[in-house]
């Protein structure tokens, strides 16, 4: 819902979340903006594209005050037989004029937003709209129900204020500093640095937030500027930690030219997890996920953020697509948890399949133990053949400068992409033994006839 | 009188390796399970019945699919287990999970949810995240190709699998037999021929086998491991039909060894 509220940003700057968890009212202050959009109209198709864009199913209304937007949006269907100015899921309504005055008298009393109490109380003593409510005198509705009655009304017809909490996009954390005079050596730089790396940690922790990801950018004299990134596998305030990490980044640095300014910004972030200390019971170190997303942190800010990976299952048939690496760090932690729920699904239905399935059938091979090769070579290497069989693996061949002979082998295997992939293949695999025992993965493409070693099965 | 003597040599040599065995075995944690190797027939040929924890076990591979790899792997999810991280470090970005997700028995698949590939660019990166993963205490197991022939290198990761009490599976070339090693135990792997079944070359025809389901033979020998002379060897067969990777075939005695 943040999200969505960030989006629209785009059409006001006064964009509010309405109701209570989960919340689904969007309230979008458009006096000021419906102009630049063409008209209120053009204005709500719009946003009804972008929401159909997202698979949303939305109802929408324009209305002079919150109250009737609020109403119209949620019990509107009662005005379509009306004779309401209706579009689809567009309803246009001006408070200001008799004729949506009346409209708005039609609407259930659910649509005034009132307590639980107060509606019942009114369904009790037989009053369904609001017509009839607003026909009835103010003073004893009043004292009858307490305020709200008549403010909710009010704001309704446009005789009370209402305003709109204006959703606050997620802050910047960031600190900044520029020198005087520029400045070389690695004390120095240690020095304009980590008082920015203790400052963004302050900002952070004040709002119990850690950083996932952050960006260093130092300034240079006379040269573009040298960015590098510090990536974090669980949030983190901990000032210590995050100068490590960015010591880490620093040791690998070259500068060419003196530094005359230094800035760090925290392009990722996500609530803090609060861990209880334990003071009995101590978990065995093997449990404790501290130490590996420390390892993974140092791994990946040292060697890269590609190169520490988590592998995953892609229901794909050609082989080299079958799996995906994923980086580790730097990922937003909604996405890590969406993602671990579909690997325990992916987990639960593979072992399904690996119940159902014969180990040799042709999507099952994947379960079977000798269906694919340990090592996979990326991209298929090349072999040289030095005598093949009109049906079958070639009888000998050579690679990495070494003669091999087959001896056994199991196929083929046909793996096909369809026509519309971007580049189909269309391949018979072996797998072979040679005369020295050694297991290897060929396969033949099928439209030029050239014999390809995929991998090992070391 | 020779006999008596003999005997009592027999007894003092083994009350002598139990001595040497607890002065050398100080250093690490005594109390956990040593973990299996994944294969029966392999637990059987070492002296505890599996790998003691924060040590190198090293897979020696005859040639290029040799089958060693399978095994390290198998042994690796077995020491992951019962938890613990899975790293692998991969410079040369051909390892490819699918395939390795199916050893193991069905139980000790969980180690896959744990599965950490690190692809380090060059020989420094990888002697630095070697060492950084066999060091971490989260950590159960670290399988490798490791290019290095330094014995340094070997040492230095040596000492950082006790550090973190986590398994170091090594797969190396059967070049590096001879040298010395600061493995704890050393394996060397050797595919059994294809030429067990019928292949009619001379006659012209190439009998496949299309009708048996596919096996691979292997022979491990144990090179060396501490508190037990090299030597004895076993065959494995790996196949579809069976479920886990064992199915072990017979112990080959060979010629014992001088203990490296």
């Amino acid at each position: 819902m943040e999200e969505l509220a960030a989006e629209f940003e785009v059409f006001s700057p006064t964009v509010g979340i309405a109701g209570e968890e989960p919340a689904e009212t969007l309230l979008v202050d458009v006096s000021a903006t419906a102009a630049c959009f063409g008209g209120e109209r053009a204005l709500v198709e719009q946003t009804l594209r972008e929401c159909a864009r997202r698979r949303l199913v939305v109802r929408a209304a324009v209305a002079h005050t919150i109250g009737a937007a609020w109403a119209v949006a949620h019990y509107g269907d009662a005005l379509q037989s009306a004779g309401a100015e209706t579009r689809g899921r567009v309803v246009l309504v001006g408070v200001c004029d008799e004729r949506s005055a009346a409209m708005l008298d039609e609407l259930p009393l659910a649509a005034l937003r009132l307590e639980e109490e107060t509606r019942a109380l009114l369904g009790a003593l037989g009053l369904q709209h609001i017509g009839d409510v607003a026909r009835l005198p103010r003073e004893s509705l009043a004292a009858r129900f307490g305020p709200e009655l008549t403010l909710r009304l009010d704001q309704m017809f446009g005789r009370a204020e209402e305003t709109i909490n204006a959703h606050a996009p997620p802050a910047e954390y960031g600190a900044e500093r520029l020198l005087e005079h520029p400045v070389r050596g690695r004390e120095i730089l240690d020095a304009v640095l980590q008082p920015l790396v203790a400052d963004v940690s302050n900002q952070l922790a004040a709002r119990r937030y850690g950083a996932l990801s952050m960006v260093c950018r130092l300034m240079l004299e006379a040269a573009p500027a040298v960015d590098f990134t510090v990536s974090l596998f669980a949030p983190t305030a901990d000032p210590r930690h995050l100068w490590q990490l960015v010591e880490l980044q620093l040791e690998r640095l070259r500068l060419c030219a003196p530094i005359v300014g230094a800035s760090l910004t925290v392009t990722a972030s996500a609530p803090l997890e609060h861990r209880q200390q334990q003071l009995f019971d101590e978990p065995s170190p093997r449990d404790d996920p501290r130490p590996l997303a420390a390892l993974v942190e140092r791994l990946s800010n040292r060697l890269g953020r590609a190169a520490v990976l988590r592998p995953k299952r892609v229901a794909d048939p050609q082989p080299e697509y079958a799996v995906r690496f994923e980086p580790l760090v730097g990922r937003s932690l909604r996405r890590r948890a969406a993602s671990a729920k579909q690997q325990r699904k992916a987990r639960h239905s593979a072992r399904d399949e690996a119940a159902s399935t014969s180990p040799t059938s042709a999507n099952g091979n994947e379960c079977s133990r000798l269906g694919r090769p340990l090592q996979l070579f990326s991209p298929p290497a090349t072999l040289e053949v030095l005598s093949i069989v009109p049906d079958g693996p070639p009888l000998r061949f050579r690679f990495r400068g070494e003669d091999h002979e087959v001896a056994r082998f199991w196929g083929p295997e046909r793996i096909e992409t369809g026509w519309w992939r971007h580049r189909p293949v269309w391949r018979d695999y072996y797998r072979i033994e040679t005369s020295t025992g050694a297991w290897f993965w060929l396969f033949r493409r099928r439209d030029d006839g050239g014999w390809r070693l995929h991998g090992e099965f070391g | 009188m020779a006999a008596r003597r003999l005997k009592t040599n027999t007894v003092s040599l083994r009350r002598l390796a139990e001595a040497i065995e607890e002065i050398e075995g100080q250093r690490r944690p005594r109390d956990e399970r040593p973990a299996s190797s994944g294969v029966a027939a392999i637990d059987r040929l070492l002296p505890a019945g599996g790998f003691q924890r924060g040590a190198i076990v090293e897979y020696l591979a005859a040639c290029g699919g040799s089958g060693a790899g399978s095994l390290a792997v198998a042994a690796a999810v077995s020491a992951a287990a019962t938890g613990g991280a899975l790293v692998v470090v991969d410079r040369e970005r051909n390892f490819y999970p699918p395939a390795a997700e199916v050893y193991g028995a069905a139980a000790d698949r969980a180690a896959f949810a744990r599965l950490v590939v690190v692809r380090p660019e060059n020989e420094n990166d990888e002697r630095w995240a070697l060492d950084q993963a066999l060091r971490c205490p989260a950590v159960a197991a670290v399988l490798a190709w490791p290019s290095s022939t330094e014995g340094k290198d070997f040492r230095r990761w040596q000492l950082a699998a006790e550090a973190g009490g986590s398994l170091g599976f090594f797969v190396r070339p059967n070049a590096v037999r001879d040298d010395p090693s600061w493995a704890e135990a050393r394996l060397a792997v050797a595919p059994v021929g294809g030429g067990r079944m019928m292949n009619d070359f001379s006659a012209g025809t190439f009998v496949s086998e299309r009708t048996a389901g596919p096996r691979r033979v292997l022979r491990v020998e144990l090179l060396k491991c501490r508190g037990r002379a090299g030597g004895q060897a076993a065959e494995v067969t790996i196949s579809d039909e069976t479920h886990p990777v064992s199915v072990a075939a017979r112990v080959v005695a060979s010629a014992p060894r001088l203990r490296a």
